[in-house]
């Protein structure tokens, strides 16, 4: 089921901002929490949205379908699995998190896990590329 | 030559085609998830015996430098002749001495390291969960070594994308419990004053440092020869071990100047990290030793031509019963660790020095094989010598004097001593053999339709 570039583009431009949206929610929890957890966990969410906003970047400029999937499965494939940081890091009694916002961590790596897993196979679909690309 | 057909698996035998060739992150994430493992970590706690921190480091960038530059020149190989390491050692050193050479250097090396980490993995599954019997040393080791078997068996596609699934997490977490390790024993102040037991010079750390990893340097190839275009598996191992092998030593290395006894996977349960050290234990050593044994199975192919994925099974299954016999009479220690890597340092750089001094001056320079691409072609027809005996010389006298002046003077690195003897004796005695007339070559072996 190959599509167009164009549709391509657009529907991955749509999951990845959701991601950009919880790279930006994990940096604003990070920020209401300890010392310990406010460095560590925001420089884990600034170095997930850069890879994201290059992926988008990357995704943006290629010429056809099968260079936009690619692209479109190395990024998702860093930022599911990003998904373990948040979701084993977060329950650590180090951090001192409260127990809503490391609920909220937790939930975060959830959804990066499961949409990662939910956008690898749709990209695959879309584009015929490899999960091993 | 003409291409061929894929008999054994996973291009054992066969060139790599362009369908199957893939992208520079992809070769990255592979060789990341060989350095994703908790083997590093301790290896860096080892070093803590030897060097403060700044040593430590320095050294281990020393090592790692030395490191990829080797891999950055075997790699090459790969990804310019699409071959497998052990089918490249035909050339240098003849159809039977590769067939010896491919199974010292992984048939059996990487075998003992797919042990040896799994061992590991079920050392670190019982710190964990001490008192569960599932989780017992030798009964985790049983169970992680069949997991670790899954991988290898279906081949290159699943090993890139378990590295995909699990490097990214494994590189963010690995730092972030060692900022905590820091944090939580002194502060980067106590790390600068923290003194190591018995200083050695720094020649030692560097032979160690190279010889924990040089086999990986070696086989760069098995991976490199799926790469899209030349330079990117060669510039991606470089990349792994320059930036990420001394963060991941330090890692091990530092705790172990401020806690002197604890590894850091006991540290972060400590702290409460069990889940991450579940992940990180499970998974990492599982993207590394699936590699292991994948190269393993190819060097056994090259020797003894039956389908890959039963070397997979065969040396899997010899390595599990091995793990689980460490685990039951071996005990837990890094010394063995130390043993391993300075034994490996010893023999396989004298191999890799030959196989780079063919590619790089003896074909080109001696022989007049100008054109990369075409300097070791291979395929059915192809003629190789049965034997290289330059090669065997160089092997043979490089390996006994790196592990011989060591001996003599532990300030001496071997693995340097071993890696320049046999690069400067072989080039000396192909020179020789080229002007003067002799032969080199002994024998002859015409390669089957197979590719055996």
């Amino acid at each position: 089921m190959a599509v167009e570039v164009g549709t391509f583009r657009s529907f991955f431009t749509k999951l990845n901002l959701v991601t950009i949206i919880l790279a930006i929610t994990i940096l604003i929890l990070s920020m209401l929490s300890s010392p310990k957890a406010q460095g560590m966990f925001a420089a884990f969410a600034i170095i997930m949205l850069v890879i994201t906003i290059i992926g988008q970047l990357r995704v943006s400029m290629a010429k056809e379908l099968k260079q936009a999937g690619e692209r479109a499965v190395q990024t998702v494939w860093i930022w599911t699995s990003f998904g373990f940081v948040p979701l084993t890091m977060a329950p650590t009694p180090y951090f001192e998190f409260t127990t809503p916002i490391m609920a909220a961590m937790m939930v975060i790596g959830a959804i990066l896990l499961l949409l990662g897993a939910f956008l690898l196979l749709r990209i695959k679909k879309l584009t015929g590329v490899y999960l091993s690309v | 030559m003409g291409e061929v057909k894929d008999y054994l698996g996973d291009y054992a035998l066969a060139k790599v085609p362009e369908a199957e060739r893939r992208t520079f992150l992809n070769q990255l994430m592979i060789f990341m998830g060989v350095l994703a493992v908790w083997a590093a970590v301790f290896a860096g706690a080892a070093l803590a015996a030897w060097y403060d921190a700044v040593t430590l480091v320095v050294t281990v960038v020393i090592g790692c430098i030395i490191l990829g530059i080797i891999a950055y020149l075997t790699g090459f190989i790969g990804s310019r002749t699409r071959a497998s390491t052990y089918v490249i050692l035909r050339h240098p050193m003849g159809r039977v001495v590769a067939m010896i050479a491919g199974i010292i250097i992984s048939g059996i090396s990487a075998m003992i390291w797919f042990a040896y980490e799994t061992w590991l993995f079920g050392v670190i599954m019982q710190g964990v969960f001490p008192g569960v019997p599932f989780m017992k040393v030798e009964v985790a080791s049983v169970w992680g070594g069949i997991l670790m078997m899954t991988t290898a068996l279906v081949g290159y596609r699943a090993l890139s994308i378990l590295s995909y699934f699990i490097v990214p997490a494994w590189f963010i977490i690995i730092p972030m419990a060692l900022a905590a390790a820091i944090d939580v024993n002194g502060g980067w102040d106590a790390l600068l004053a923290a003194a190591p037991p018995q200083p050695m010079g720094i020649a030692a750390g560097i032979t160690f440092t190279v010889g924990l990893y040089i086999v990986g340097a070696t086989i760069a190839p098995d991976v490199t020869r799926f790469s899209r275009r030349p330079h990117d598996g060669p510039l991606a191992w470089f990349i792994h071990v320059v930036v990420f092998m001394p963060i991941i030593m330090a890692a091990g290395g530092f705790l172990q100047l401020l806690a002197p006894g604890t590894n850091l996977a006991a540290f972060m349960v400590s702290l409460g990290m069990i889940w991450a050290v579940l992940v990180t234990g499970i998974v990492g050593q599982w993207s590394t030793n699936d590699n292991n044994l994948y190269s393993s199975s190819l060097a056994w192919c090259n020797a003894i031509p039956i389908k890959r994925v039963y070397w997979v099974a065969i040396m899997g299954i010899i390595g599990t019963i091995i793990a689980a016999l460490i685990a039951l009479g071996f005990g837990v220690s890094l010394q063995a660790l130390l043993i391993f890597g300075t034994f490996l340092g010893t023999w396989i750089p004298p191999m890799t020095a030959i196989m780079i001094a063919d590619y790089y001056i003896v074909r080109p320079y001696l022989l007049g094989e100008k054109d990369a691409t075409k300097r070791y072609d291979w395929g059915p027809g192809t003629e190789y010598s049965m034997v290289n005996w330059p090669a065997v010389v160089g092997i043979v006298v490089g390996g006994f004097l790196a592990w011989w002046a060591p001996q003599v003077n532990p300030a001496i690195p071997g693995v340097g001593i071993g890696f320049g003897v046999s690069f400067i004796l072989f080039l000396l005695l192909m020179t020789i053999c080229v002007k003067a007339g002799i032969k080199y070559g002994l024998g002859k072996w015409i390669e089957t339709e197979k590719g055996y």
